[in-house]
């Protein structure tokens, strides 16, 4: 019942501040430019048809539909990670100093002179957060879902799953944030769960030598990998995921976040409050 | 019954690369009582708070420990019976009063309607009632105050921890809660409080406790503490040259103008031969009472070190 509480006050609070709002606003404006980008393709490509010379495909042939639909596909690519970027962020911002700040704040101490226990107090944070981004990622899978619709005349099926994916990654990412935010400062938290990804240290890899690019295998193996929530070739292929596949990027998101989260309560918990 | 006990109770912050640990709390020992109003203090950085932290269970004692209403420090069962106004009443600024005393009432377990009921009370009882509906970061210092102990007092608790619960408060403020303390002590609640307003706790506290360097300096019976020995003070109205010398004569020494005059006695022997030659010379007699010190000199003489017991 108390997390449920706490759920609510901080989803309240955030919801007041009007942070979701301002990203909201920030997130339409962005896919307004999007389409209007969109549409001068499109005229673009016209023109050049139409202009003297033109020997390139035509919008009508086959090789013409399949170059406008790879543009509008890269273009949907960038926009998902767009929006599934700020969904992170967004996610780690909340998460690593939704309870810090109430300790620096004070506010706490309130809070905690009630019947509440600890990891209450934790988990209802994480809730409250998990409610926002919820909203955020349900809010831009029906932007992005008029922008698809807009660009290719029809509702894809692979954009909510794509969404319900980018989501999945927030709030996993944003957990780890969370549990590391019981360690370190906030912000040194978000950044470390930001960067501190499989992937980056296979990238790293790529650039370097011997046992550096041991120490990087060895962090890929170890870290968390985020990879699998991003759908950047379903979109472009246009090929959806299986109920398996989806299945598995759900249970890892789960399984990742219940032991963040069990980490961060734990620590949470030992944690002097003054 | 005690409403809590610590023994041997020591808290030490650790310290870092930068800062040196520090030894906030020394084997603490003492009890409160359980209805009683209990005085809790020290000079800054005595160790006050901190204890009253490792009570409620937001720190964890180094060693030692206690009970608070029978149970272990920061037990959620305990909780539920306690009401906490700390030295800084920081609250969610974005609330109105109602809204956060709602908030505070379902994380204690209240019942929605008990929690209207209570609510209202308790914002009538301080005097905010006709804020209710504001937003908190509209409220004065003053109003902040009154407010966080209206959510110590919401939940009716048995016991309430209150860390300078007067502090922000204009003499009227202050004064309705001293009233509103007493009456609650009335109902058998057990109140402890830490304030460096000597004034508050030497009217309002049965016992107290002062620390000094995270040690229990001292601890007892308000009055017992205060009383300076033996020693008596008669005050009359009139007092003749004639008898000023006889009183001299019994040890007494006499000060005051020509109409108060004050005799303080170096014990209770002589009182009655006092009373006698006042009798003798017909002087009003206007009161008889024991020597004490007020609490303040007590204080300073115990965080000076010179009275250390």
């Amino acid at each position: 019942m108390s997390i449920i509480t706490v759920a609510k006050d901080q989803a309240g609070d955030l919801l007041r501040r009007r942070y979701l709002l301002v990203i909201l606003i920030g997130c339409l404006a962005l896919i307004g430019m999007w389409i209007g980008y969109l549409a001068l393709m499109k005229s673009l490509f016209g023109m050049a048809q139409k202009a003297p010379g033109y020997s390139g495909p035509s919008q009508s042939t086959a090789q013409g539909k399949e170059m406008m639909e790879l543009m509008i596909g890269g273009l949907q690519v960038m926009l998902h990670g767009l929006v599934g970027a700020i969904a992170t962020l967004l996610a780690l911002g909340l998460m690593c100093f939704s309870v810090r700040s109430e300790i620096s704040r004070g506010t706490i101490r309130m809070i905690l002179s009630r019947p509440v226990r600890r990891y209450e107090f934790f988990l209802g944070k994480w809730l409250g957060c998990v409610f926002i981004v919820f909203v955020y990622a349900l809010l831009m899978g029906i932007l992005v879902s008029t922008y698809t619709y807009f660009a290719f005349g029809k509702l894809q099926a692979l954009v909510p799953i794509s969404l319900a994916m980018l989501f999945l990654k927030a709030v996993t990412v944003g957990s780890v944030g969370m549990a590391l935010s019981m360690l370190m400062r906030p912000i040194l938290a978000l950044l470390i769960a930001y960067l501190a990804a499989a992937e980056t240290f296979l990238f790293i890899a790529n650039f370097v030598h011997g046992i550096v690019k041991g120490i990087m295998h060895f962090f890929f193996y170890l870290l968390p990998s985020y990879k699998a929530f991003d759908m950047y070739g379903s979109i472009m292929s246009g090929v959806s995921l299986s109920g398996v596949e989806i299945g598995y990027r759900v249970a890892y998101a789960v399984l990742l976040s219940a032991v963040m989260l069990l980490i961060g309560a734990a620590v949470f918990q030992r944690k002097d409050l003054i | 019954m005690n409403a809590i006990e610590i023994e041997n109770l020591t808290k030490s912050y650790k310290g870092s690369w930068r800062t040196p640990g520090t030894l906030a709390v020394d084997k603490l020992s003492f009890c409160i009582q359980q209805g009683e109003i209990f005085g809790f203090l020290g000079p800054n950085g005595a160790g006050k708070t901190t204890t009253l932290y490792v009570l409620l269970g937001f720190l964890r004692p180094t060693s030692g420990g206690g009970t608070v209403l029978g149970l272990p420090f920061g037990d959620p069962a305990a909780l539920r019976r306690i009401g906490l106004l700390p030295e800084y009443v920081n609250l969610h600024e974005y609330y109105s009063a109602d809204g956060m005393l709602n908030y505070y009432a379902r994380l204690s377990g209240l019942h929605p309607a008990e929690s209207r009921a209570r609510a209202s009370y308790v914002l009538e009882r301080l005097g905010i009632a006709h804020a209710r509906r504001q937003r908190i970061s509209k409220f004065s210092r003053g109003m902040i105050q009154r407010l966080g102990l209206a959510q110590a007092v919401l939940g009716n608790p048995d016991l309430l921890i209150l860390d300078e619960p007067t502090s922000s408060l204009d003499p009227v403020g202050r004064k309705d809660v001293k009233d509103l303390l007493l009456e609650l002590k009335a109902q058998g609640k057990t109140i402890v409080i830490s304030s460096h307003i000597l004034s508050d706790i030497e009217s309002l506290c049965d016992r107290v406790a002062i620390i000094r360097s995270g040690h229990l300096v001292t601890t007892g019976r308000l009055d017992e503490l205060l009383s300076t020995g033996e020693g008596v003070r008669i005050t009359s109205e009139r007092l003749p040259k004639e008898a000023v010398g006889e009183i001299e004569q019994l040890g007494g020494v006499v000060t005051g103008s020509e109409t108060v005059f004050e005799i303080v006695l170096p014990s209770r022997e002589k009182e009655y031969d006092v009373i006698g030659i006042l009798r003798t010379y017909n002087c009003p007699l206007v009161s008889v009472a024991e020597c004490k010190s007020s609490l303040e000199d007590f204080f300073f003489d115990i965080v000076k070190g010179e009275q250390p017991q």
